[in-house]
């Protein structure tokens, strides 16, 4: 027993080439690109016919070009990758993406993909079904008089030559490997050549960056509102409760309180559903920092002067920080809009080699936080600035700095690479 | 004796109530507001409550700033509750930090907001010992890690930290231990010392952060 058992484990690695249901989904995927191979070799004229050594060589090279036209198609990668994820690698998908080509690099990667994968169904499925064919006439041939006949090979019959079938068999098994190995080299390829790239690798961190944002957005409101005003009516009710014998007064007035606060927090919530219901994905490109300009005229409209100064260049920000960049100023423009009214800004974009800095400057300090927010929502888009900023690696600080309103942001550029 | 307080909060319906429910009571009384932190130092200088009540979030100065400022200025600062819409909240966790003495949630009951007040006014015992330990955990055991293994308790020290750091005051301490009030107060005075800790608060949150208090 002891010496059998280590023998165990080995022995199911060795069969499991055989019983794994991937070999048989890659050689599935195996065939569909052989039908496609057959099908865009028969475009040429004169390819179909007898099958001689140059028509074999003809299968592998013609299809090349139309492969590489498709290959190139944005759309094709996400086909590719789909099929590739149900059939080279089922139950484990992470690493092979669906989308479209994000660029030339993919789309060259795609037709690589394209022409390998035919090449490889030719290479692989053209000797496997030969030396099963085979194998079969081997096992039958000693059961026949005649003997057995396939692909120029010639099998005698009679019973003499029963050692034919577990020569056959071995023959069967050994092009199952093979079918195997071929399937393994073409997971290997199409993980590595469907993969995500660096470019797919950015657009998810990207995006994982805009869903979380987003996310903490919701969260903050969610808190500043709802949270607010339900911990208000608890609070008014839990008085009015205590005071209803001693002061009606009060009662009737936490009784209109809470009345109201709950009204409004229906709205919010009410926006807020809104919000969460609609598409999440945002149709258009959101604006990243060269478009500051057009929200520093929007802003001038509103009755601010604003000034912007810009200095580096603001197209070389990598995406996600530009439209973090734009939405913070936004947000800085709009609490001083909101609390300190139509008074003089600065506003000071700054881009070197590795960071960005945005500056805020309101040049009337006495007048913000002033006239409050009453309620829900009063600094909690300073909140934002910073929960956006330190979620980018980076830092921002707000408040009164040498009789001046002042937002600071920093946010490393290298973050993205 | 009345207990003094100072309400601090951005927002006057939250103020009201709060008047509201500490004014009804004989022993309480509220003798000042503020709807920021920046206010706050001067009006503690003149109204000298025992008690200030504030708000973590408020827009110009918080309540952590506040803190700050009132125990940085102040010989005898009044004790510290902090007043907060949710636990889980970082600027909680932060002010308690700096050396607020303890805090209490807008939606507590009433009876639950005027025992914190003369829970902290009376000075030895801890508002919510369990939603502190809940909130140092959630903050993770970073900053002073092995603040109660460098102080060289004695076990005796040990046993009265445990115990603080369930939320039992000094009777009930001593009460556990089969020890004397002033025994228990003078161990008390000398684990503050030796953790380099303001209050009991900042000695339990250092307990909870070293791991010398588990979580159950």
């Amino acid at each position: 027993m002891s010496r059998i058992a280590p023998l165990r484990p080995s022995l199911t690695h060795l069969v499991r080439p055989l019983v794994a249901p991937t070999t048989y989904t890659r050689a599935f995927h195996l065939f569909t690109a052989l039908a496609l191979g057959v099908a865009v070799a028969l475009v040429y004229p004169g390819l179909e016919g007898d099958s001689g050594a140059a028509d074999g060589l003809a299968l592998l090279v013609a299809p090349i070009p139309i492969l590489v036209a498709f290959g190139l198609l944005a759309e094709a990668r996400r086909f590719e990758g789909f099929l590739a994820r149900l059939l080279l690698r089922p139950g484990d998908e992470s690493d092979i993406v669906v989308t479209r080509s994000q660029g030339w690099a993919d789309r060259w990667r795609t037709a690589l993909w394209l022409v390998l994968r035919v090449d490889l169904a030719w290479l692989g499925l053209a000797p496997t079904g030969h030396a099963v064919f085979t194998g079969v006439a081997m096992i039958v041939a000693p059961g026949t008089d005649g003997g057995m006949e396939f692909g120029g090979l010639t099998f005698a019959g009679g019973a003499g030559h029963w050692w034919l079938i577990p020569l056959g068999l071995l023959l069967i098994v050994g092009a199952l490997y093979y079918l195997a190995g071929v399937g393994w080299l073409l997971t290997r390829l199409g993980t590595r050549l469907l993969g995500p790239s660096a470019n797919e690798r950015l657009a998810t961190a990207e995006r994982r960056t805009e869903q979380l944002l987003e996310h903490n957005r919701l969260a903050r409101e969610l808190h500043d509102s709802i949270g607010h005003a339900l911990s208000v009516t608890v609070l008014q009710a839990g008085a009015a409760r205590q005071l209803l014998d001693s002061d009606p007064g009060f009662a009737n007035r936490a009784l209109e309180a809470i009345e109201e606060t709950g009204r409004q927090a229906l709205e919010d919530l009410e926006r807020m559903l809104l919000l969460l219901r609609d598409a999440p994905e945002p149709a258009a490109p959101r604006p990243g920092l060269p478009e500051l300009k057009l929200l520093i005229d929007g802003t001038r409209g509103a009755g601010a002067p604003v000034e912007l100064r810009v200095s580096g260049a603001l197209d070389a920000v990598p995406a996600v920080i530009s439209r973090e960049g734009y939405r913070i100023v936004q947000e800085s423009l709009t609490n001083v809009l909101r609390h300190a009214g139509p008074v003089p800004v600065d506003v000071t974009v700054t881009v070197d080699d590795h960071d960005v800095e945005l500056l805020v400057l309101s040049s009337a300090p006495a007048a913000v936080g002033e006239r409050r927010v009453v309620g829900a929502g009063s600094g909690s888009g300073l909140r934002g600035i910073r929960e956006r900023a330190a979620l980018l690696g980076g830092e921002a600080t707000a408040g009164v700095h040498e009789d001046y309103w002042r937002v600071h942001v920093r946010l490393p550029l290298r973050w993205a690479s | 004796m009345t207990i003094r307080i100072l309400l601090v909060d951005d927002d006057e319906l939250v103020r009201a109530g709060l008047r509201a429910i500490l004014g009804a009571q004989p022993d309480l009384e509220v003798v000042g507001e503020a709807d920021d932190g920046a206010g706050v130092l001067s009006l503690v200088r003149s109204l000298r409550p025992d008690v200030v009540a504030m708000d973590v979030r408020m827009p110009r100065v918080d309540g952590i700033q506040a803190t700050r400022d009132l125990l940085a200025h102040l010989d005898q600062p009044p004790k510290i509750l902090i007043i907060t819409t949710f636990e889980n909240d970082e600027y909680v966790y932060e002010a308690l930090r700096v050396g607020a003495h303890g805090f209490l949630l807008k939606r507590a009951r009433p009876a639950e907001i005027t025992g914190a007040v003369r829970a902290l006014a009376t000075g030895d015992s801890l508002v919510f010992p369990a939603k502190l330990r809940a909130l140092v955990e959630r903050h993770g055991k970073a900053a002073g890690g092995d603040a109660v293994a460098r102080a060289n308790l004695t076990d005796r020290e040990a046993d009265v930290l445990r115990a603080m750091a369930r939320g039992l005051n000094n009777a009930e301490i001593a009460a556990e231990l089969f020890l004397g009030t002033e025994t228990v107060k003078s161990h008390v005075s000398a684990l503050l010392g030796k953790l380099g800790a303001r209050d009991r608060t900042q000695a339990v949150i250092a307990a909870y952060q070293s791991g010398f208090v588990g979580p159950g």
